[in-house]
C-alpha cells in the first residue's frame, strides 16, 4: 500500500516537472503574441488653414495583407442637391450605392483623369445606381445637371485611416506595428507623405507642415 | 486619344465657327432679361440650373419662375438660407383669429446686372463708326416669395440712351394656386404690378429669355412692354396660360387685353415634373445641363383698345420650338394690325443655335418684316453670333446684325448697310 502511493506520488510528481517544463515556453511566450495583435495608434495633426473648411484624409499608403472590401456597400446620397458625404475613403473592391434622394433628377460622373472614370446616366427620385471601384486613388464625382455639387471618393487599399476634424486633427487607431509610409489627400492641398514607425500598443505622434495649395 | 481628339476638334471647330461667322460678315457689311443671382445664394446652387447661358432659361428655371422662384415639388429641402418666419405654421388652424403665417427672405435677396457694349458700325454713311457704352444697363434685382403661395418681383433699370441714363421701375406681387381646391394646384394664380413681362408676346421666343444682344424684330417693331395691370395664369406638365388686362394710357381708362397659351410636348414639365433621364456607362459622358429633347407650341393675342398715339391695335401671333440634345430651333409669326393707319405688319422669322460646350453658344436668326398699306417699312436682316460664358455669371457676346432690306433708312437717305453693326456685349450679375 505504502509502495504502491509512493510509486503514485512519483508519477504526479513527474507529470508536474513535465507540465511545467512544457509550459514554460508558452507561459514565456503569451506576453509577446498578444503585444503583436494590439497594434499602434498613430496620431497628429495636418497643420493648414485649408483642413478647416476642407477636411483632409490621412491614410497608411500599403499594409502588408488582403483587406476586403466591406459586405454592406459605402452609400454615397444626393440631397438637397449636395452629395453627402462630401468625401468616402473605401477599400478597393467596394461597390458604391449611390442614391438619388431628392425630387429632381440627378447623376453622378467622374471626370477623364480620375482613379475610376463613369458615368451613372441621368435618373429620378428613389433610383439606386452601382459603381464597383478597382484602382486606387481619387475619384471626384459631379452632377452634370448641378454643376456645383462636389464630391470625392478615395480608394484605399487599407482601413487604416482617418479624417481630420476641424482643427485638423486625427486619430489612426488598432495599426499593424511596422513601417508605413503615412500619406495625406486633401481636395484643396497637395498630397504629402512621411514614414511612420508603429510600435505595439504605443501612439506616434506625427505632424504634417508646409502644406501647399494644389 | 480619340475622345482628346474629338474634344480639340471640337474647340477648334466651335471657335472657328464662332469668330468666322462674325468676321465672314464683316466683310460683307441690343436684348432684356432677368437673371437673379439671389436664388443662386439662396439655393446655393449655380446659375446653370436655371440659365443656359444667362438669362436664358432652361427648362428648371422655367419650372421654377412659373411656381413663384420656388423649386418645383419640395422647395424647403433644398433651400440652404433659411427664411424668416412671419408666424409658425400652425397659426393656419387659427385663421381667421391670427395673420394667415408666411415668411420673408432671410437675406434680402438682391442682384446686380451690369450689362456693357462696343458697337461698330463697318459700312454705310455713319460718321460716329464706334462707340462704348460701359455701362449701357445697370439694373437692381430682387424677386422671392413669401411663404408658399405669394411670389415677388421687383427691379430698377438704369439704361444709357445717348447721353444720359433713363429708369424704368417695374414690380409685381403674385398671389398663387387660389381655388386650388376647385380647380387644381397651379392653375389658377394672380398677378398685381408690371405684368406681361413673360406673357405678352411669343412664349416659345420671348425677348427676356433670349441670350442674343439684338432684340426680336416683333418687340422693337410692335410695341411690347411692360405695363400696370392685372394677370390670371396657370399651368399643368404640359400647358401654361394667361390673361390680364392692363393701361397703356393713364389718362384713358380704355383698358388693354391679352391672351397666351403654350403647350410643351416631352421634356421636364412646365410643373417640373417628368423630364430627362439617361442609362451612362463606360465610355460614356452625361449629357448637358441644358438638354430638354422637347417640342413647344405657343400663341398669343393682343387687343389694345387706347394704342400709342390713340391707334388702337391688334397684335396676334404663334411660335414653335424644338429642343433636340444640343440644337434648338425655332420659327414665329405675328401680325399686326393698326386701326386708324391700316397698316398691317407681318414679321417672320427663324433661329437656331447650338451648344457646342456648354460654354459656347453660336447663333443664327433671320427676321422678315412686311408692312402693307404704308410705304417704306420693310425690313430684313440676320443676327449672327455666339454668346460665351467667360464664368457661370460672366456672359460675353459678338454678334453682328446685317440687314439685307432696310426701307426706313433708305427712305430717309441713308442705305440698308447704315444699320449693320458688330457688337460686343460684357454681361454680368452677382
Amino acid at each position: 500500500m505504502e509502495a504502491s502511493m509512493k510509486k503514485s506520488f512519483s508519477l504526479g510528481l513527474f507529470r508536474c516537472v513535465l507540465l511545467f517544463i512544457f509550459s514554460l515556453p508558452l507561459v514565456v511566450q503569451t506576453p509577446s503574441v498578444s503585444a503583436a495583435e494590439q497594434g499602434g495608434t498613430i496620431k497628429g495633426v495636418v497643420d493648414s488653414p485649408y483642413v478647416k473648411r476642407y477636411p483632409a484624409l490621412v491614410y497608411i499608403d500599403y499594409v502588408n495583407g488582403k483587406f476586403p472590401p466591406p459586405k454592406e456597400n459605402p452609400h454615397m446620397s444626393q440631397k438637397g442637391m449636395v452629395f453627402r458625404p462630401h468625401i468616402l475613403p473605401i477599400l478597393k473592391g467596394a461597390t458604391v450605392d449611390f442614391t438619388n434622394d431628392d425630387t429632381v433628377a440627378h447623376n453622378v460622373f467622374s471626370p477623364p483623369g480620375s482613379a475610376t472614370p463613369f458615368n451613372l446616366g441621368i435618373y429620378g427620385t428613389g433610383v439606386k445606381k452601382t459603381e464597383t471601384f478597382n484602382h486606387l486613388g481619387e475619384v471626384p464625382l459631379l452632377c452634370s445637371v448641378h454643376p456645383e455639387m462636389s464630391a470625392f471618393v478615395i480608394v484605399l487599399q487599407n482601413p487604416y485611416y482617418a479624417l481630420t476634424d476641424n482643427d485638423g486633427n486625427f486619430e489612426i487607431k488598432n495599426v499593424p506595428p511596422g513601417k508605413y509610409q503615412l500619406k495625406t489627400w486633401d481636395e484643396k492641398l497637395k498630397a504629402s507623405s512621411q514614414p511612420v514607425t508603429v510600435a505595439p500598443g504605443k501612439t506616434t505622434t506625427v505632424e504634417f507642415k508646409g502644406m501647399t495649395k494644389r | 486619344m480619340n475622345g482628346k481628339d474629338g474634344k480639340m476638334r471640337r474647340i477648334w471647330l466651335g471657335s472657328i465657327f464662332s469668330v468666322v461667322l462674325s468676321i465672314l460678315f464683316l466683310a460683307f457689311f441690343s436684348g432684356k432679361a432677368n437673371a437673379i443671382p439671389a436664388f443662386a445664394r439662396k439655393y446655393k446652387t449655380s446659375c446653370v440650373l436655371c440659365h443656359a447661358p444667362f438669362p436664358r432659361l432652361t427648362a428648371m428655371g422655367e419650372a421654377f419662375r412659373l411656381n413663384g422662384y420656388k423649386l418645383p415639388q419640395a422647395d424647403e429641402i433644398y433651400v440652404k438660407e433659411q427664411p424668416v418666419s412671419m408666424g409658425a405654421e400652425a397659426y393656419k388652424k387659427v385663421f381667421p383669429e391670427a395673420i394667415w403665417p408666411s415668411t420673408i427672405p432671410g437675406l434680402p435677396p438682391l442682384a446686380v446686372r451690369i450689362i456693357g457694349d462696343a458697337n461698330y458700325h463697318p459700312f454705310g454713311h455713319q460718321t460716329d463708326r464706334s462707340e462704348f457704352n460701359f455701362p449701357q444697363e445697370f439694373t437692381i434685382l430682387s424677386a422671392g416669395s413669401f411663404g408658399e403661395n405669394f411670389a415677388f418681383f421687383a427691379d430698377v433699370g438704369f439704361e444709357k440712351e445717348d447721353d444720359s441714363y433713363s429708369t424704368n421701375p417695374k414690380a409685381w406681387l403674385m398671389w398663387q394656386n387660389l381655388f386650388s381646391g376647385l380647380v387644381g394646384e397651379h392653375h389658377f394664380n394672380l398677378k398685381a404690378g408690371n405684368v406681361g413681362r413673360h406673357t405678352i408676346a411669343l412664349p416659345d421666343t420671348r425677348n427676356e429669355n433670349s441670350f442674343t444682344i439684338e432684340d426680336y424684330l416683333y418687340v422693337t417693331e410692335l410695341d411690347f412692354d411692360n405695363e400696370p395691370g392685372f394677370q390670371v395664369d396657370g399651368y399643368g406638365r404640359h400647358w401654361r396660360y394667361g390673361v390680364g388686362v392692363v393701361e397703356t394710357d393713364t389718362d384713358n381708362s380704355d383698358k388693354d387685353f391679352y391672351g397666351t397659351v403654350a403647350w410643351k410636348f416631352g421634356g421636364l414639365g412646365y410643373d417640373g415634373s417628368g423630364g430627362k433621364s439617361e442609362a451612362g456607362g463606360v465610355g460614356t459622358t452625361p449629357s448637358g445641363y441644358w438638354r430638354d429633347d422637347s417640342v413647344l407650341f405657343g400663341g398669343f393675342i393682343y387687343r389694345s383698345r387706347v394704342g400709342i398715339n390713340a391707334d388702337p391695335y391688334d397684335r396676334i401671333g404663334g411660335d414653335a420650338r424644338i429642343n433636340y440634345k444640343d440644337v434648338s430651333l425655332a420659327a414665329g409669326y405675328i401680325h399686326g394690325s393698326n386701326d386708324q393707319t391700316k397698316e398691317n405688319k407681318n414679321i417672320w422669322f427663324g433661329e437656331t443655335y447650338y451648344f457646342v460646350f456648354p460654354w459656347m453658344v453660336p447663333y443664327l436668326r433671320y427676321e422678315n418684316l412686311s408692312v402693307t398699306n404704308v410705304g417704306n417699312k420693310d425690313q430684313a436682316r440676320f443676327i449672327v453670333g455666339s454668346a460665351m460664358l467667360l464664368r457661370a455669371n460672366i456672359r460675353a457676346n459678338v454678334e453682328a446684325r446685317i440687314y439685307t432690306k432696310n426701307e426706313p433708312r433708305e427712305a430717309a437717305g441713308g442705305e440698308k448697310k447704315d444699320d449693320d453693326q458688330i457688337a460686343f456685349r460684357l454681361d454680368w450679375a452677382f
